[in-house]
């Protein structure tokens, strides 16, 4: 349908900073003094969220529950934690392990050991971390999520002997829906964090909400960086790529998704996926999904979740998408 | 544009590890199955509180799992003089000739 009129413009506020070692972007359509009081709310949340949940800060709750691995007494936790790791082991659950909490181990083997914002030194992100080659973690991994218990009754966790955690990408999803879950009683609203992203609904105008679709860095492009530009009208949307958390260790190229089946970096012939789902949690963990199934199966995949509609840039620079992501595709022939 | 998608909710989760709370594995499964409404949705949905379980199959595994602007009046002020501090900015609505409020790409 061709739009007639010229819409009402909205008034959406923004706010943009810096935290999980991303950019994060929340937008409320909304009144403007309440919107712009609510949004200076949100870079606390994300402040108490990451120090619960960061592996890079040594007094972080994580990285002090990471270090009780192995002992004898469930250890208490904030309800932050208790929410994320839940959702962790669920996401293991529903993906027979393939995305897990239980990579840290890996991921310092594979040489990243300390923020990646502290590592890059390039345009391009290339880091350098120093230290020994990679060294393979236990296959394990693989299934030692299984080992984990969680005490309800006490909100505490037990993690089993040389097991440690890191929630990577669940965390972020998790911080972008809690954050959009407390900003869409006020209006429309729009979370962002370093590409994930939640939609609460349509503006105000019942616009959707137009999200680009990124290129993959070093993917030549003849035009542009961007791929598509989708209309979202609620749920999520993220990406998982390989494309940028990589960095060389003893000259051999290495990146932040770890194939828990073999306990290094994933050998994917897909260099991103993006996911558009329920959630910026569900989408984040499809999204990890498709890249580590690789581009044949991962599409198949997405195909197979009616949940679910997905694009994935392989490393041959061939883009395919899921039947159902055509429904998201921005048209020239938009109505608002 | 039409944007009618479909909903399939299946129910039926299983197998869900006693050490996992299942009021909590529920609550998840309810947010994989939705499919993400591109209809006005409410804000429960959108924050994954409705739908039932559809099924998954990871290849290689065991578990079968439930899964379920731009400014067109330019007047979008942004500034990014320090990236690390909180910005403030009010754009206005979407315009026809839209282009990307924000952008998903890989993490960073």
């Amino acid at each position: 349908m061709i739009e007639q009129t010229v819409p009402r413009p909205a008034q959406i506020q923004q706010l943009a900073f810096r935290a999980m070692g991303s950019q994060i972007l929340a937008a409320i359509d909304g009144d403007e003094t309440e919107g712009t009081a609510l949004l200076a709310q949100v870079p606390a949340w994300f402040e108490e969220w990451e120090q619960s949940l960061s592996r890079f800060r040594d007094d972080s709750e994580l990285s002090r529950i990471n270090r009780t691995a192995g002992s004898a007494a469930p250890v208490p936790v904030s309800d932050t934690f208790w929410a994320v790791l839940q959702q962790a082991l669920q996401a293991a659950q529903h993906t027979g392990g393939l995305v897990t909490p239980t990579v840290l181990n890996a991921l310092e083997a594979a040489g990243y050991r300390t923020s990646f914002d502290t590592l890059r030194h390039a345009a391009h992100g290339v880091a350098t971390p120093t230290g020994t080659g990679p060294v393979a973690a236990p296959p394990s991994i693989f299934t030692r999520w299984r080992e984990i218990e969680l005490h309800p009754e006490t909100q505490s966790v037990r993690l089993p002997a040389g097991v440690r955690l890191d929630f990577g990408g669940t965390a972020k999803g998790w911080a972008v829906d809690e954050a959009l879950r407390r900003l869409a009683p006020h209006g429309p609203a729009l979370v962002n964090a370093g590409g994930d992203i939640a939609v609460s609904g349509p503006t105000r105008d019942g616009a959707g909400w137009p999200i680009g679709v990124d290129a993959p860095l070093g993917l030549e492009l003849a035009t542009d960086s961007q791929l598509e530009l989708l209309d979202i009208r609620g749920g999520g949307v993220a990406t998982s790529g390989r494309d940028y958390r990589r960095w060389q260790q003893n000259g051999t190229w290495q990146h932040h998704i770890i194939d828990p089946r073999s306990g290094v970096p994933a050998d994917t012939d897909v260099l991103a996926a993006t996911v558009i789902g329920p959630t910026a949690s569900d989408a984040e963990i499809a999204a990890k999904v498709a890249l580590l199934l690789g581009g044949a199966e991962g599409l198949r995949w997405l195909e197979a979740q009616p949940g679910l509609a997905g694009l994935l840039v392989l490393e041959t620079g061939q883009v395919t998408r899921s039947r159902r992501f055509a429904d998201y595709v921005w048209s020239s022939e938009h109505g608002t | 544009m039409n944007q009618q998608n479909a909903r399939t909710r299946r129910a039926g989760a299983t197998g869900v590890k006693a050490l996992i709370g299942a009021a909590a594995v529920a609550a998840t499964i309810a947010g994989w199955a939705l499919l993400p409404a591109n209809d006005p949705p409410t804000s429960a949905a959108a924050a994954g509180a409705t739908g039932g379980p559809t099924e998954l199959n990871v290849p290689g595994t065991t578990a079968t799992n439930p899964f379920g602007g731009n400014s067109d009046t330019q007047t979008q002020v942004q500034p990014q003089t320090n990236p690390t501090q909180p910005q403030f900015s009010t754009p206005r609505g979407f315009g026809r000739q839209a282009q990307p409020f924000t952008r998903s790409h890989s993490s960073r």
